[in-house]
This record gives C-alpha cells, structure tokens and sequence, in this order.
C-alpha cells in the first residue's frame, strides 16, 4: 500500500481522516488509457462530450506514473502481457484496475479455446478491481464501472484501524 | 574525439499515435532519426488460424474485430467472397443498403483519424469536435442494427435487418448536417497556419514508392495516384452511383505528404456523404436478405473479394474443402503494407514528426496484427 | 487481358515451368501453377512485361494443403487494370523459397508473415525475424497440425471453467 499507511506509530489513533482521503481519492481518478483493441474506441468516445467521462474527476493519463488506475480495454497477447505488467508496477500506490470487455475479462471471443496467442483474462497477470461486462461494453457501462470503483474506494481503509472500523456503522 | 554514439527509443507499444498497441524502435542522433524498425503483433489474436474452427457463417463476428473502426468493410468483404464462390447473389435492396452502411463506416472511420492525428499534435480539441460528429454516425447504427461499434450487420446473402424505421430520414438529416461542418474542421484544421505548419512537406511518399511498396487507400491517393477499388473493380452498386476519388495536389508544398493525406480523408467524407445520399434517393423495394441454409457449406473451390475500406484494399481469400467450416481464410489488410514504408520514410526526420508521419499513415494495430 | 492469355504468354517463356490452369469452380479464381526453381525469374518478367506490367503485389498467401505448403502471389496491374494469381507449391519438410522482395518492397513483410506462421523460409530475405509472435515462440502456427501451446512465460494457456456446463469437448 502507499506511504500513509505505515507512516504513523500505533499509539496513533485515527478515527475519521479515511473519510477524506477517500473523498479525495475517488474524486480524482486519473486514468491511464490501456487502449488494446476494440474497447479503446469506446473508452476514447467515453471522453468525449457526449459521455463525458470528466464529470466524475476522471481524466485520462498517458504516462503510467501519473495514473491511479488502469483501464484495460482489449485482448491481452502473450506478447503484450508483460507489458502489461510492466506498465502495472510503475504506477503509483494506491493503484487500481478496470477489466474493459469480454477479452480483458476472461478472453471472450478469444479466449484460449479458439485464439493460441490470447491471454484468457488480464486477471491472471495483474489484480482487478471491476470487471465490465460487453463486447465492446458500452460507454455507460464502463461509466457504471468507474462509479462502481468510487464506492469500492469510499469504503477503503487507509489510516483507521481496523478494530476500530465500523463503531459508527460506516468508515 | 568523442565516439559518435546514436540511441535506440522505443515508440510503443503503449503509445498514443496508433490506435492500438503498436511499436516502432528508432534509432537517433540526437534530434533525427536515423532508422526506424516498426515492431509489431501486440494485439495479434490468431483470427486466420480461429476461421478454420469456426462455421462459415460463425465466423462473421471476428470479421467485425479486424478493423473495428470499419468493421462493416471486414464484415462485406467477406461476405462477398463466401457470395461468390457459393454463387449467391444478394438481393439489390441488400446491395444499396451496404452502401449506406460502408460509406457512413467510413465517414465514423475517417472522422475519427482526422481527430487523432489532431489530437497527437497537440490539438485536443479538434479530437472532441469528431468525436462529437462520430456519436452521430453511432446513433445511425444503433437505428439500424443496434451496435455501435462492431456491428456484425453485413451478412452472406444480404445484410442481417432491414433498414429500420425513422433510418432514411435521420440519414438525410445526418447527411444535412455533416457537409456544413466539414468547413468548421477545415476552419479548424486545414486552414490553420500552426496544422498546416506541421505537416507540409512531412513524410513524403512518392506514387511509384507506394505502389511497390503495396500501400493502398488515402496514402496512394494522397501521392496522387488514383486508384480506388470502387472505381477500378466496383463491388454492390458503386457502379451506378457517381462519385470522385480525390488525390493529393500538393496543395501545401510536396504531393505526398501528411497535408495531402489529411485533405484526401476530408474530401472523402464528402464524396460518401453524396454517395449515401444518392444511394438513399435510389433505394429499391424488396428483399434485404436470401435464405440460406441451416447448415451452410460453400462448395469446394477458391474464391477472393476486395473492396475499399477506409484504409485502403482490403482483400480476402477464401479455400473451402466443401466441409461447415473454411479450409483457409486469408485477409489482406491495408495497414499491413503500410510497414513497407518506414524505412524509407522515418529517415532523417526529426522525432516530433514520427507522431505526425504515423498519424497521418493511419495505422490500426489489430488490423496489422489480425 | 484474361488469365487465359497470360498463361500463353508466360508458357511462351517458361515452357515446362508453367503448370496447366486449374479451374476448379468456374473461373472464380483461377491460378496458374509455376515450378519453384523458376519462381523468381517468372515474377520479375510479369513485372517488367510491357503487356504485363504487373507493378502492384496485392497479397500473398500461405497455404498448408496437406502434403505440401503453397503460396500464392496475387499480383494486379494498376496501369493496365488486371489481376494475375500465381500458385507455387514447395515441399513441407524443408520449405524453402526465393525471396520477391526486389521486384516488390511489398513482399519484405508478406514473407515475414508466412514464414512465422507456416515455417517457409524465403532465401535472400534482408531482415528474416519473427514479426507478429514473439520470439521465442514455439510452431508455426497455421499449419494444420499445430497444437496450441500449455504456457507462455509461466502463464497459463487455459482458463478454468466458471461451471462445469461451461467446458466444451
């Protein structure tokens, strides 16, 4: 995890600064464009004005090291996967994925039933947060997984322990 | 005396100047590049070797995945192909409605490599003013076969629905309101002095490089040479219909270089833009589509298709055995060619302009890839 | 000119080396059968011909017909407006044939392709390499005889199934 949380002793004791840093996070999403194949165009139309993927504090990030999280829209090759892995570890902490379309998900259409050089699913070399269903998904729906990211962050720890998470029913 | 040393960079594969993961290795001193080496197969997904699991007409979905952003061009030229060798001829009605639906393909497809080839400039908002007009064309396709992107709309023996209610006369609206703002991009783009500035006499490609080189669509065109398949082996109705292949004049200094492809892909959204519009004024009544088979077998032989896809040719073989599944299927994809002309092109260039040059050569990776 | 006629022309130079035309479904594609040794010398005569002129090579395209290995050039006339498919068969177990690539640049990567994927190696190519696998890769791919690979690089080929309905024969 990134430097916050190991920063303090244990007799320090926080109570509800995860709120904010949580609001902070989930408002301020930049992502890096992992444009693969089909599901790239959907993700570029996403930007767009119709969709308008900024009202929600996303925006796109074409260096990795400046990125929160990942979207991976497309096949994932053999060939690409280690790039893909690459481009994973240089991102900064805390670190996201977003699983765009059948192929990134579990190989859809290509998966290795049919296709010899497909990785059936980007969870197999990196972690994924939201998977998004749909061949290519639409644009709503991947807004729906960034919405769907935002919850998943408010209702991260970051700094509150965790025996004292959840004495006023939410943190 | 110091040694002369040269760098290798790395293009890619995560890079915004293709659409898809795509990587070119140059090597340079200092500012200019000295060769570059393109570096392909990120997104290659075996679809040649997947056609023959597949049934002939399973197998039209991963025509769509070929060039997304023209994917009704993959999905016609290989129905055209299964059409002719299994002598199927489709209805004229089917004909004139894969017109529409090929020219507004292109329309969606070149607007989008305006916008990127903007965008990799540094002009991000001319890539919002396309993707603006490209919602409209997508809104077109939900009407007509309810996708957006991969539309799986062209099928052997005629097209999968027909033209729904409420699609001619959004169509003529589209039509209407596209040909005005073609003024607004060349206000926005071709007129501007910084635009034209950056690719004037920028990557140039002669006709007589190209050709040899097997590069097709608006690169041969904007080199000047006019040979479009439409015009040179017409496919459906293009025949009937009448419109004119814009080339390259060298309007901004050199014929051939990123300012003559740019025009050429403007113009040609005109020319569909009438072509869609004749097509509709003609639009015959009666069957979209023939009745095919439950089971459908091609009969044993060979056949080939080509037609002109935003990008260029583009080709398919077809061998059958006679059996539910192709025996061989091979496409033939423009974009492919294009990696002839690296060599000779991103030579001697500075590194700002290999976005330029790659932008305006329009590269798809999955096509390249397959 | 029809296909026809340039199989009298081409045997009016070749003899021997030019295969009789096989026209197997009515004239959809018809292809003219070249012998390899002869191969290079054919193509750039259909290049230089003044009623030929071939100066485009459209596609070429790698078959494994089961025996044997072929490949054929589709080479169109931009000039003089024709098409003209050429058909060479090479032996499967040590596939070699001539490079095109200096009578068309087209054919630098066209070779590439087919040497990866059906184990053909061109003689004289400037750059031979793997181009859209990765290097280490294992087969050639689009011989009908390969067999998807387990791994690569320690990842897994194979996905389990969600459920036990979901798996395929």
């Amino acid at each position: 995890m990134g430097i916050l949380e190991n920063a303090f002793p244990e007799y320090v004791v926080f109570t509800q600064l995860d709120r904010a840093i949580n609001w902070a996070r989930q408002n301020s999403i930049h992502y890096l464009t992992l444009d693969l194949a089909c599901c790239g165009v959907e993700m570029m139309q996403v930007a767009g004005g119709r969709f308008d993927i900024e009202r929600f504090g996303a925006v796109s990030q074409v260096s990795p090291r400046h990125a929160d999280l990942m979207i991976v829209a497309g096949t994932v090759s053999h060939k690409m996967a280690s790039r893909i892995r690459e481009l994973y570890e240089q991102m900064p902490h805390p670190r996201y994925v977003i699983s765009m379309g059948s192929c990134a998900n579990c190989g859809g259409l290509f998966s290795w039933e049919y296709s010899y050089s497909t990785v059936s699913g980007v969870d197999k070399i990196i972690p994924v947060d939201v998977f998004v269903p749909g061949c290519p998904p639409r644009p709503e729906a991947l807004l729906h997984g960034l919405l769907t990211l935002q919850r998943r962050i408010a209702g991260s720890r970051v700094l509150v322990r965790d025996e004292l998470r959840g004495v006023d029913g939410d943190a | 005396m110091a040694e002369a040393r040269t760098l290798r960079l790395n293009i890619g594969p995560h890079h915004s100047a293709a659409i898809g993961p795509f990587r070119v290795s140059v090597e340079t001193d200092g500012e200019v590049v000295l060769t570059a080496r393109p570096d392909v197969g990120y997104l290659h997904r075996g679809i040649e070797k997947i056609a023959e699991r597949m049934t002939w007409t399973g197998f039209m979905p991963y025509t769509d995945r070929i060039d997304y952003l023209a994917s009704i061009h993959c999905n016609l030229v290989y129905a055209l192909a299964v059409e002719s060798l299994s002598e199927i001829k489709a209805p004229e009605r089917a004909q004139y409605i894969r017109v529409i639906a090929g020219e507004l393909n292109r329309i969606a497809s070149h607007l989008m490599s305006i916008g990127t080839l903007a965008h990799h400039l540094g002009a991000e908002s001319a890539l919002l003013y396309a993707l603006r007009d490209r919602e409209k064309v997508n809104n077109l396709f939900e009407i007509l076969c309810g996708a957006r992107l991969t539309y799986n709309y062209v099928r052997i023996g005629g097209v999968f629905a027909d033209v729904t209610e409420g699609f001619i006369e959004k169509a003529y609206e589209f039509i209407d309101y596209l040909v005005p703002k073609l003024k607004e991009y060349n206000d926005l783009l071709s007129n501007n002095q910084i635009f034209v500035g950056r690719l004037a006499e920028v990557g140039v490609v002669s006709a007589s490089e190209a050709v040899s080189c097997g590069v097709t669509g608006p690169i041969v065109r904007g080199s000047g040479l006019k040979y479009d398949v439409r015009k040179v082996f017409p496919y459906c109705v293009y025949h009937k219909l009448e419109f004119d292949v814009p080339v390259g004049k060298g309007e901004a200094g050199k014929t051939g270089d990123a300012f003559d492809r740019h025009m050429v892909r403007i113009r040609e959204i005109e020319q569909s833009a009438s072509l869609i519009k004749q097509a509709l004024d003609d639009l015959p009544a009666g069957d979209y589509q023939t009745t095919l088979p439950r089971i459908f077998k091609a009969p044993q032989g060979e056949a080939y298709a080509s037609v002109e896809s935003p990008r260029g040719t583009l080709s398919v073989y077809i061998s059958s055995q006679g059996e539910k599944h192709p025996f061989r299927v091979k496409f033939r994809t423009p974009s492919f060619s294009v990696l002839n002309l690296f060599p000779a092109i991103l030579k001697d260039v500075p590194i700002s302009d290999v976005t330029t040059i790659l932008g305006s050569f329009d590269i798809m990776a999955s096509e390249v890839d397959r | 000119m029809e296909t026809r006629e340039f199989f009298e022309a081409l045997e009016k130079n070749f003899g021997k080396a030019i295969h009789p035309i096989e026209d197997q479904n009515g004239g959809k594609f018809i292809s003219i059968g070249v012998e390899r040794d002869s191969l290079k010398k054919v193509l750039e005569f259909c290049a230089a011909d003044s009623s030929l002129r071939f100066d485009f090579l459209e596609n070429m395209i790698g078959i494994d017909a089961g025996q044997e290995l072929q490949i054929i050039y589709r080479l169109v006339s931009l000039s003089l407006v024709h098409t003209l498919n050429l058909k060479v068969s090479v032996d499967r177990h040590s596939p070699k044939m001539p490079s095109a690539h200096e009578t068309w640049k087209a054919a630098i990567y066209y070779e590439l392709e087919i040497a990866e994927m059906l184990g053909i190696s061109f003689q004289g190519h400037p750059e031979p390499r793997k181009l859209l696998l990765p290097e280490d890769w294992q087969g050639f791919p689009l011989r009908k005889d390969y067999t998807f690979p387990e791994e690569y690089h320690s990842i897994e080929h194979r996905r389990a199934p969600l459920r036990k309905e979901h798996t395929r024969p």
